[in-house]
């Protein structure tokens, strides 16, 4: 017999990807995803993407059977979509394989999922199977595969209580009738009769007893379960086998059960994303509190800033009156310096007409001295003269001696003039030595004069830059006294700003305490469910500050 | 009876010469002297003087060797010899009278130097070496 299960290409290319690892659901965990009609994923938990090893963007919009394993036969499936499409949940045991090819069993619940009356899709519920669940299970799929069995129809159908019920009551009103008839015709032998009715009486004994257990029994499981489901124990396995009313109510008590489980499961999952956004909260605005408290700790040295700097206002201001009067000696000392350099120049402009004057009487000297020399040039000639006439004189005999004698006067008069021409040389020499004398005493003067004109000068523009140097000064203090109250104003601003942050944080903290206050209460109330059969409250939320179990990417 | 001897004094190298003032001629301070080429030595040139033409002797090279400077200084006419004559001087000084007698020379002096020095007159500036102007003309 051809095994059953998928074609053998689709079997391959699953087979290439299984580990044979498997994975195992957590204690509590509800596996919850849904599709639209086309079985397109729409939405899966938080527990459900972590065990399959999908992200929410990978898995959304997918077909559902991304997870589905090679060993689920497709009988199983084909009875899946048949009991879904009667309008019914279908309930059984499936694995399913995981992204990375690890596979995981579940225990799973399917139903259509209406939205205002009309099917939308369906929702998938799983709960982690007890073991010997999963041994059946495996068993029975592998016996499946191999053709030696089929997976039982969910909607094989019993017949109803009501049907037995009716068969019943017919049975006892012919049973009755009949005795009634035989009494009535004496139909039958007495001892036959007694016996016969015996006989039925006891058969509808036993069947009546059997029926009414067999509809009490199961009523008393009903609320046995739900009970048990009253006290918060979403954990109880209810079977699926019957297909009778009392089996519509076993069906009805696990879909309730199950939805509810997966509600307070998704609940769950909240609350801890709560909790962690709490802790967050609360660390956040502790490290604000610390924050604002080493600013408010500064608010010391701010106070201190705040008197220095109106200290310093203070100081600057005594400091403006000072070069205010520095001002104004100043403008006096300016006022000298452009007086003095007025009298410079008008001795400047004497000094140079004197030079000219002086210079005039040098140069008259030199001219007188020129004609004293031709004068002497002129007695040097008349002693050669003197001297010639002597000679001839001499050559003259005695006729000569007058002429000696004229001659020799003429010598000494040439010799007179010389001398005063050296006199006269002299004093001109002396004057012109007295006239350099007076130009260099002139020009020192002059050189003096001008030297004082310079420093004059420079006093001017020394002063001037004092002047500027003051104005800046001014200006200055006029800036530092409104940084300084800017300061101050700033000061006061972060004061006023750190006080009001340090309120906004206390009430910041308050929130975080209610938020953590909310995340515990909420936590209390679901950990009065019990969703799985080890433990009480199990997959509890730790809520203590900052440990969280959920892993952040599903967050 | 005193004699009054009147020299010419003049100027040589710093040293004081003189010439009997009956020997000059005349003094001539402004003197253009043009060079003779192969005359002989110490010959500075001719002269034109009062319209004649002198040689003019250059008297300081007679006494050193070296010939010295231009032909600044002054010329001194000598009646002496046919032809007219000069000497060029350093500078002209004075006419000097004087009673003292001619001295003869210094004995140290040298051969040629004796030929031209007539003998040395003191006076109170010192001693003038008087020429003797044959003693030129001889040379």
């Amino acid at each position: 017999m051809k095994a059953q299960g998928m074609k053998d290409a689709e079997k391959k290319q699953m087979n290439v990807t299984l580990t044979g690892k498997e994975r195992i659901m957590d204690d509590g965990d509800i596996l919850v995803s849904m599709t639209d009609l086309k079985s397109r994923v729409v939405y899966a938990n938080k527990a459900f993407l972590k065990i399959a090893g999908y992200t929410q963007e990978e898995l959304v919009g997918k077909p559902h059977n991304v997870v589905r394993h090679p060993l689920m036969p497709r009988s199983a499936f084909k009875d899946f979509w048949q009991t879904l499409q009667a309008g019914k949940p279908w309930n059984g045991l499936v694995v399913n394989r995981a992204t990375n090819g690890d596979h995981y069993w579940v225990d799973a619940n399917v139903a259509p999922r209406f939205e205002n009356g009309n099917l939308v899709g369906y929702m998938s519920v799983r709960r982690k199977p007890q073991r010997d669940q999963i041994e059946k299970a495996a068993r029975l799929y592998r016996s499946v595969l191999e053709g030696k069995a089929t997976v039982p129809s969910s909607l094989r159908k019993r017949m109803s209580l009501k049907a037995k019920f009716w068969l019943f009551l017919v049975f006892v009103t012919v049973v009755v009738m009949g005795l009634g008839l035989d009494a009535a015709f004496d139909l039958l032998h007495g001892k036959v009769a007694v016996g016969l009715s015996v006989v039925f009486s006891v058969l509808t004994l036993a069947v009546g007893a059997g029926l009414s257990n067999s509809v009490l029994r199961p009523i008393k499981e009903a609320a046995d379960y739900a009970r048990l489901i009253a006290t918060g124990d979403l954990s109880v396995r209810i079977p699926h086998d019957r297909n009778d009313e009392v089996g519509d109510l076993f069906q009805a008590l696990l879909s309730m059960l199950v939805n509810t489980a997966a509600v307070i499961g998704q609940i769950k999952e909240s609350v801890e994303s709560l909790d962690s956004a709490a802790g967050n909260l609360t660390s956040a605005s502790t490290s604000l509190s610390a924050g604002l408290d080493k600013v408010a700790q500064q608010s010391e040295t701010f106070a201190g800033i705040a008197s220095a700097a109106t200290q310093m206002n203070t100081n600057l201001q005594s400091v403006t009156s000072s070069t205010e009067e520095m001002s104004i000696s100043i403008q006096e000392v300016a006022r000298k310096s452009s007086d003095s350099a007025t009298v410079a120049e008008k001795a400047q402009i004497t000094s140079r007409e004197m030079n000219s004057l002086v210079k005039e009487l040098g140069v008259n000297a030199r001219d007188i001295g020129k004609v004293i020399e031709s004068i002497s040039e002129i007695a040097s000639q008349t002693n050669l003269l003197a001297l010639n006439a002597a000679i001839e004189a001499a050559g003259a005999g005695d006729a000569g001696k007058g002429f000696a004698v004229v001659a020799s006067e003429v010598k000494e008069l040439a010799r007179q003039s010389a001398e005063s021409s050296e006199e006269i040389k002299d004093k001109i020499g002396a004057i012109q030595g007295s006239t350099e004398n007076v130009i260099a005493a002139i020009g020192s003067i002059t050189s003096v004069i001008s030297q004082i004109n310079e420093i004059a000068g420079s006093i001017a523009s020394a002063v001037e830059e004092q002047a500027i140097t003051t104005r800046e000064i001014a200006s200055n203090i006029n800036q530092t006294a409104q940084a300084s109250n800017d300061v101050t104003a700033s000061i006061n601003n972060v004061s006023t700003a750190v006080l009001s942050g340090a309120q906004e944080s206390a009430s910041f903290t308050r929130l975080a305490v209610d938020l953590k206050d909310l995340a515990g209460n909420l936590n209390n109330l679901v950990t009065r469910f019990k969703l799985s059969s080890n433990g009480a409250g199990t997959g509890t939320i730790q809520t203590m500050q900052g440990s969280q179990e959920m892993t952040p990417e599903f967050v | 009876m005193s004699i009054h001897r009147q020299y010419l004094v003049f100027c040589m190298r710093g040293v004081r010469y003189g010439v009997a003032l009956d020997s000059c001629h005349e003094v001539n301070l402004r003197s253009r002297v043009y060079p003779v080429p192969r005359a002989r030595p110490h010959i500075s040139g001719i002269m034109n003087l009062r319209g004649e033409v002198v040689t003019v002797i250059d008297l300081p090279s007679m006494f050193s060797p070296s010939k010295g400077e231009a032909s600044s200084g002054a010329v001194i006419r000598l009646k002496a010899g046919e032809h007219p004559i000069a000497i060029r001087v350093d500078a002209v000084e004075d006419i000097l009278t004087t009673e003292n007698a001619l001295e003869p020379p210094p004995p140290h002096l040298a051969e040629e130097h004796l030929r031209l020095i007539a003998g040395v007159i003191q006076t109170e500036n010192g001693i003038v070496q008087i020429i003797d102007p044959q003693g030129i003309l001889r040379v």
